[in-house]
């Protein structure tokens, strides 16, 4: 009768965890010092509660057990000191009442010299069927090239038969000829031996030695394509009348070798990672992850159906034959200085001996068993660090009797003791009196409650079977890190692989602003951000982490369970019965827990949809929203939507407006750039040039002339990858080729960003930015058409300025923390901006800053070439405009009452400041007239001033990338709090200049409390090398701007005129971000507070 | 008989047979208070077979359904054996667009509930339909204790009425529960909520007067926490991988209304006995809470037996470690299943006079608020209970 399975997921083998064991070494049911099935079935319940899901079995079937069962004699039965076939039909039914799988040997290759089938071959004559089950030859010198793998026993890999009178083949053991898979009904009779065992309910089959079924003359009889001939063939069969059942193939073979095994799919389902094996104990033995790392990287990827078996230790030793030879010498230096440690080409030890019983490093080691990429596979008695005998030959030291308790023999036979089949572990450390299961059980410290634990850990999370893998690459290389991914899990694993405490700092910059929380204490690390990632592991640590959303802050308004609209098509939603529910329910509650929302803290009135499109051919459509305050302003965003039925890829919930119940079923309606087919419909718009008719209008793409160049390879795929989320804008990466810019916020006009990218590419081939590829444009009505999109060339960067600037700060800071301050760098620290701008650069700036200064000196130098390039546009909104008295009084005007009016928000907020800034912001409201008499001084100059151009307009660090020794400016789109006709003014190029200086004070007191929050006794020390610095670095931007632009219309050439100016503008940014630092961190005051205090020192 | 039904309900019945008639009419009263013409099917323990009423939607069948007295289960008698999936298999047989399961119990059965609960599974698509019952100050402690704040802290959604008699569910739910071999068990009552949430179901709560199930002569506290205590705590395994990954609650939409009384106030409760209970038990079962708690619950609750009866109270996050230490030991067998939980009554009797000694002195409303506070505390002491479920270890604090 043919039984099922007992598992109906075809992929139960990825999630499970497979537990080896021998069955004459578990439990001695009938007392006769072997252990049996009546034995086996009464610890099943042990096995369960270790947490393990699969048992492997290894064989049980009659042989003259020379190598211990895997010489078979008969398949189609059990041996009798295991007991009967019905103790195993008993056990296998008990083990999947308890939702264990069974997984046997199929042990193909070769029988056992007593097979019927040999003894009945050697007999025939040559030629018959009967001969031909095995591969034999009149002469020992054929496939001469095939190595022999039992070194220490074997010396050919034919043997004489006096009875055939000819030499038989055999991989292994003299007494184990190979059958011969070029006979057809060898075939047919393993077939019929594995319908045997599958008929009766096994759920799993290890093929044994699998790479060696084919000789081939010329060859070395491994890995021969006909193999997989065979495979295939088994798999068929398999698939063909036993669903949910599995092969795993043993092929110890480097890892491009076993790839085939998996074929495409339609062979093994599994495979041991054998080269990972020694690499895994070499790795910590050398305290580098490389040998593991190394590996890793030639894994080949395998069939998403597919999955590798992971394993530290097993019944037979510890192979060293896919390691190079200075490899192995150093193995066996390393783990069997003993010679009889080591058998064939590797090392008969069990873990706990070979780790010297040293607790962490087995914890270490079954952490990246159970962590990495790949079902883990058990080897009995190691859940309770069992040791070995390695005076027992061949590999018996591993395969001693299971220590169950102190009692006689372990209990695990109550026979003579020396009638057990093999004497059990007794020595102090490692024998049955100290190391076994009833004395760990009772032990809630022991390693076998360690092992449980992680072992329900696992479990836990699907991802360690299932995910990705991806190593990361720190410094330190006695640290592995890596990050398995799956479904929408993250988790990033960090194991020490050293003795001591190690320190790492991991770039987890693509996880920004996740959290990482400790999987076994569930405990909250400090949330990820662009910076490096400091941990310190101790010895043999390891930590898994987690990577969750962050935590939603605690006063979000509490969300109900989503609306659900009800839809047949988006003509429902913006014009039927559920408009309404979009505008006063949805919408208002969805827009301002996006973080591009400009209207937080504005108390909406209403919102209206104003305009609406489809996006042909998806499920997506673009919105635009017209809010009304209740203070009476109104804005609108461009909204596009997208509908989901896709449970898989569900974007992040605050990404999602509302259900939808529609006849394509349950869907949810999200922001459609978190949705991949809207975000390439988006892309095709701008491609093909499409015009789409909205309601009230038409959304244009327009393809920029260097879109070609920026795509590149025109059918390349580019998967679209969501950006960072920004304070204004929402951006997707395509590949890495393009990315797309959404304007959230829209306004008539043409956008600044688009406007400027678009002639800097195509008429002024200015190359420092990234390239314009296109844009989406929406116009409505009779209104001017807005651009509700941009997108540009992805350009190759290190990261961008402010996160570089401040490492090399943070590298500053270190170096010169232990030395005194130069009185040279006091000088440049006092110094006047426009004074220090004017001279060539100080050596002692050029030694103490180095890469700074450069740096510095080369944005200087591109900021001036941009304004170049922006400055002889002759278009009617690019062309330059003087910078006459009457703009020089209209500016002197309107800085004045920008600035009197922050001044005035300070007064007003003086007794709320920290203690600390209250003195300070005392004496800039004290010098309130001198400081505004500053921008008097604008109105009043006589020399040449420059001119007005277009500018970039909000300028600073973040606005740069590093690229190699290089720059690449970005973001031309201005203060976006900023109206467009603000943002496309011209203005005096010295604005830009003023924005970037302050920058560069900023990032010095950010990297300076930064550096000091760990040594707040240094601050006094360092302060002065802060101020150096921005001086130094300040200076040098500005030198490499007046180099650039000497000579240039746009540029002051009046020395009085550039003083004046570069004063009035950086007092005016300095106010500016007083203003903003007021308003949204009151603590960061002291930064522009004391670059005003500064300015008015430099007068 | 009708082979289709728009509304198909399953009605435990009452004990007096006589009044089984008025409460049919009552079912299909409600079902006509939703305006459109709806074919019913009401499958009813003690009906007649082949009996028949006049519904809006034409003759309304009346199905007798087999019940077995489950006794031992309090408070809840006469029930098909396997209720629920008695219901999905008659919604599915007659491809119903609404279900509703409606425990024993006629008198307080009014059309207008019956409406209340049908209609958002067809004019809302909504999947479940949970009774939030507006409870008095008394009512539902044992769910208020620990079944609501702690299927909140651990599934993520605010449901109040999970050991209520009532619900509703719609044709999804019916295609998509009570298949196969696999139990869709009434004598584990708290399994609804953890499986609609696990299956992205769209869960609404429907305010209606409160019902309570025939109470009766004498309650055994012991079997009925252990009863709902048990099932609460077995299902924690399987759903392990799901609760420890919702990081907050959120509220059901609640749909409709019912004017309740939040002013309404109660008559005093003497919680000496259970006050005394429970310190007897702290001296008695000194053997066996310290296998469950840690030392530093232990002391609390020494503290707590030496406290003022007037000011007798458990802290709210007290509590909740408590129950998770519970669940704990239930899933780590500790010890034996059954004495655990009868070890849980005593503290179970000491949340209670803690509670009173509160609630009494204010209104409904100021109950409720305090209930909200507890349940907030189970959701902060989440973590308490994940890391303790991912690394037992008895050396705790």
């Amino acid at each position: 009768m043919k039984r099922p399975g007992s598992m109906s997921d075809p992929l139960w083998f990825k999630d499970a965890i497979i537990y080896e064991t021998h069955v004459k070494a578990f439990f001695d049911g009938n007392d006769d010092g072997v252990g049996d099935f009546p034995g086996l079935l009464q610890k099943l319940d042990y096995i369960q509660d270790l947490g393990v899901t699969c048992i492997w079995l290894l064989p049980f079937f009659p042989s003259p057990m020379r190598d211990d069962g895997y010489d078979i004699a008969d398949y189609l039965n059990v041996h009798p000191d295991y007991g009967t076939m019905e103790d195993f039909q008993t056990f296998l039914a008990a083990a999947h009442e308890r939702g264990l799988q069974v997984m046997i040997e199929l042990v193909i290759n070769h029988t056992s010299d007593q097979h019927p089938w040999f003894q009945r071959a050697r007999q025939a004559p040559p030629g018959s069927p009967e001969r031909d089950f095995y591969v034999w030859s009149d002469t020992d010198q054929r496939y001469a090239e095939a190595r022999i793998i039992f070194t220490d026993t074997e010396h050919s890999n034919w043997t004489w038969d006096p009875i055939a009178k000819a030499y038989f083949w055999h991989r292994f053991f003299s007494h184990q000829p190979d059958l011969n898979y070029d006979n057809p009904q060898v075939v047919e009779e393993v077939l019929a031996v594995m319908r045997y065992w599958l008929d009766m309910g096994v759920d799993g089959l290890r093929l044994d030695a699998i790479p060696y079924l084919i000789e081939r003359d010329g060859t070395n009889c491994e890995n021969l394509p006909e193999t997989h001939v065979i495979i295939r063939r088994i798999r068929e069969e398999m698939d063909r009348g036993y669903a949910g059942r599995m092969i795993l193939a043993e092929a110890n073979q480097w890892p491009t070798d076993v790839r085939p095994y998996f074929g495409d799919g339609d062979e093994c389902h599994m495979a041991f990672h054998f080269p990972l094996m020694p690499r895994i104990f070499m790795a910590l033995r050398l305290e580098d992850r490389l040998p593991i790392t190394d590996i890793m990287g030639q894994t080949p990827d395998i069939p998403g159906t597919c999955q590798w078996g992971l394993f530290l230790r097993n019944h037979d030793e510890l192979t060293l034959e896919m390691v190079s030879d200075a490899e192995r010498d150093y193995m066996y230096m390393a783990y069997s200085a003993d010679p009889k440690m080591r058998i064939n080409v590797g090392i008969r030890r069990r873990l706990a001996p070979l780790m010297d019983n040293n607790r962490r490093r087995i914890e270490l080691l079954n952490s990246l068993l159970f962590s990495f990429p790949g079902t883990p596979i058990l080897y009995y008695g190691d859940e309770i660090g069992m040791g070995d005998n390695i005076y027992l030959g061949d590999r018996n030291g591993v395969r001693t009797p299971m220590q169950w308790n102190a009692d006689r023999n372990g209990g695990f036979s109550r026979a003579t003791p020396g009638r057990l089949y093999q004497p059990v572990v007794m020595d102090p450390v490692y024998g049955y009196a100290a190391t076994n299961v009833e004395a760990q059980q009772s032990d809630a410290s022991s390693l076998l409650h360690w092992m449980r634990n992680m072992i329900a850990l696992r479990k836990l999370f699907r991802v360690f079977g299932r995910g990705s893998f991806e190593a990361l690459h720190p410094a330190n290389r006695k640290v592995l890190a890596y990050v398995r991914r799956f479904d929408g899990e993250t988790v990033l694993c960090v194991a020490n692989l050293s003795r001591f405490a190690q320190p790492v700092e991991l770039d987890l910059a693509a996880f920004d602003g996740l959290r990482p929380v400790e999987m076994i204490g569930y405990v909250e690390f400090p949330p990820i951000t662009r910076r490096p990632y400091p941990l310190t592991l101790g010895p043999y640590g390891f930590l898994w982490f987690e990577l969750q959303a962050a935590a939603e802050p605690a006063d979000t308004p509490d969300e109900p369970d989503q609306v659900r609209l009800q839809i047949d098509g988006w003509a429902d939603l913006f014009e039927g019965r559920e408009r309404d529910r979009l505008e006063t329910q949805i919408l208002p509650r969805f827009l301002p827990a996006q973080r591009w929302f400009g209207g937080k803290g504005r108390a909406i009135a209403r919102t209206r949809l104003v305009d609406w499109a489809p996006l042909e051919g998806t499920r997506a459509a673009v919105l635009f929203v017209e809010i009304l305050y209740a203070d009476a302003g109104r804005e609108t965003y461009g909204v596009p939507v997208a509908i989901t039925f896709d449970p898989v890829a569900l974007p992040p919930a605050t990404a999602t407006l509302a259900q939808v119940l529609s006849t394509d079923g349950i869907g949810l309606l999200v922001d459609a750039l978190q949705d991949d087919a809207a975000c390439t419909a988006l892309l095709t718009l701008i491609e093909q040039e499409k015009t789409i008719a909205s309601r009230h209008g038409v959304i244009r793409g327009v393809r920029g002339a260097g879109f070609d160049a920026a795509r590149g390879t025109r059918d390349a795929i580019l998967p679209a990858v969501r950006g960072a989320v920004e304070q204004s804008n929402t951006s997707v990466r395509f590949g890495d080729r393009l990315i797309l810019k959404w304007f959230r916020r829209q306004t008539p006009g043409p956008n600044p960003d688009g406007e400027i990218g678009r002639y800097l590419t195509e008429d002024a081939r200015f190359d420092r930015i990234p390239p314009f590829a296109g844009a989406i444009e929406h116009a409505r009505d009779d209104a001017d058409p807005a651009t509700i999109a941009l997108l540009q060339g992805l350009v190759v960067h290190q990261g961008d300025g402010w996160t570089w600037t401040l490492e090399e700060l943070d590298r500053y800071y270190e170096a010169s923390a232990a030395l005194p301050f130069p009185p040279e760098a006091a000088a440049i620290a006092t110094r006047s901006l426009v004074d220090l701008a004017a001279g060539p650069d100080a050596a002692v700036a050029h030694e103490h800053l180095g890469m700074a200064i450069e740096a510095a000196a080369t944005l200087g130098r591109r900021t001036g070439e941009l304004h170049a390039a922006l400055a002889t546009s002759t278009l009617p909104d690019f062309a330059p405009l003087p910078l006459d008295r009457e703009a020089l009084a209209a500016l002197a005007a309107s800085l004045r009452a920008d600035g009197a009016r922050v001044f005035g928000r300070l007064r007003a907020g003086v007794s709320t400041l920290p203690d600390d800034l209250v003195e300070q912001a005392g004496l800039v409201l004290a010098r309130r007239r001198s400081l505004l008499a500053r921008f008097d001084r604008v109105a009043a100059i006589d020399g040449h001033a420059g001119q007005r151009i277009r500018i970039h307009g909000d300028y600073h660090l973040g606005q740069v990338l590093r690229a190699r020794h290089d720059v690449v400016i970005l973001d031309f789109e201005g203060e976006p709090a900023r109206a467009i006709a603000e943002r496309r003014a011209r203005v005096s190029p010295v604005k830009d200049l003023a924005g970037m200086v302050r920058s560069f004070s900023y990032a010095a007191w950010t990297g300076l409390l930064a550096y000091t929050t760990r040594r707040p006794d240094d601050l006094a020390r360092i302060e002065p090398w802060a101020r150096f610095w921005e001086q130094a670095t300040s200076a040098a931007f500005l030198r490499g701007w007046r180099d650039v632009t000497a000579g240039e219309a746009f540029a002051p050439s009046d020395p009085d005129a550039w003083r004046v100016l570069l004063d009035a503008y950086l007092l005016d940014k300095a106010l500016y971000e007083l203003l903003y630092e007021i308003d949204n961190r009151p603590g960061w005051i002291r930064v522009p507070l004391g670059g005003i205090l500064a300015l008015e020192e430099d007068r | 008989m009708t082979d289709r039904a728009d509304v198909v309900v399953q009605w435990a019945g009452s004990r007096a047979t006589g009044t089984i008639r008025d409460g049919i009419q009552r079912v299909v009263a409600g079902i006509g208070l939703l305006g459109d013409d709806l074919t019913v099917v009401i499958a009813c323990a003690g009906a007649g077979d082949g009996e028949a009423t006049e519904s809006p939607g034409g003759p309304a069948t009346i199905v007798p359904i087999d019940t077995a007295p489950l006794d031992r289960i309090p408070m809840i008698t006469a029930l098909p054996r396997d209720p629920y999936r008695t219901l999905f298999t008659l919604g599915r047989r007659h491809d119903a667009r609404a279900l509703l399961m409606l425990g024993t119990g006629d008198d307080q059965l009014t059309p207008g509930m019956v409406a209340s609960l049908v209609r958002p599974l067809i004019a809302d698509a909504v999947d479940v339909v949970t009774p939030g019952y507006q409870r008095q100050i008394f009512d539902g402690l044992l769910n208020a204790a620990v079944v609501s704040p702690l299927t909140r802290a651990l599934y993520g959604r605010r449901v109040n009425g999970q050991l209520g008699l009532d619900f509703g569910f719609s044709a999804r739910v019916a295609q998509r529960w009570g298949i196969g071999d696999e139990e869709v068990p009434v004598t584990r009552p708290v399994w609804l909520l953890p499986q609609a949430v696990a299956d992205d179901m769209h869960i609404c709560e429907v305010p209606v007067p409160v019902r309570l199930p025939p109470t009766p002569e004498s309650i055994d506290l012991s079997a009925l926490l252990s009863h709902v205590l048990g099932s609460l705590f077995t299902d924690l395994e399987p759903r392990a991988p799901f609760w420890q990954r919702v990081v907050r609650s959120r509220a059901v939409p609640a749909i409709g209304r019912v004017d309740a009384d939040a002013h309404a106030t109660t008559t005093p409760v003497d919680v000496r006995p259970m006050i005394d209970s429970f310190g007897l038990a702290y001296r008695n079962l000194q053997s066996v809470w310290p296998l469950v708690l840690p030392p530093a619950t232990l002391v609390e609750l020494k503290r707590l037996t030496l406290a003022d009866p007037a000011r007798f109270r458990l802290d709210d996050g007290l509590w909740a470690r408590i129950v998770y230490d519970f669940a704990l030991a239930h899933r780590l067998r500790t010890i034996n299943r059954e004495h655990l939980l009868r070890a849980f009554v005593p503290l179970y009797l000491a949340w209670v006079a803690s509670y009173a000694t509160d609630a009494q002195r204010g209104t409904r409303a100021m109950a409720d608020a305090r209930l909200e506070q507890l349940c907030q505390a189970f959701e902060h002491e989440k973590p308490y209970l994940v890391r303790r479920w991912r690394w037992p270890d008895r050396f705790n604090p």
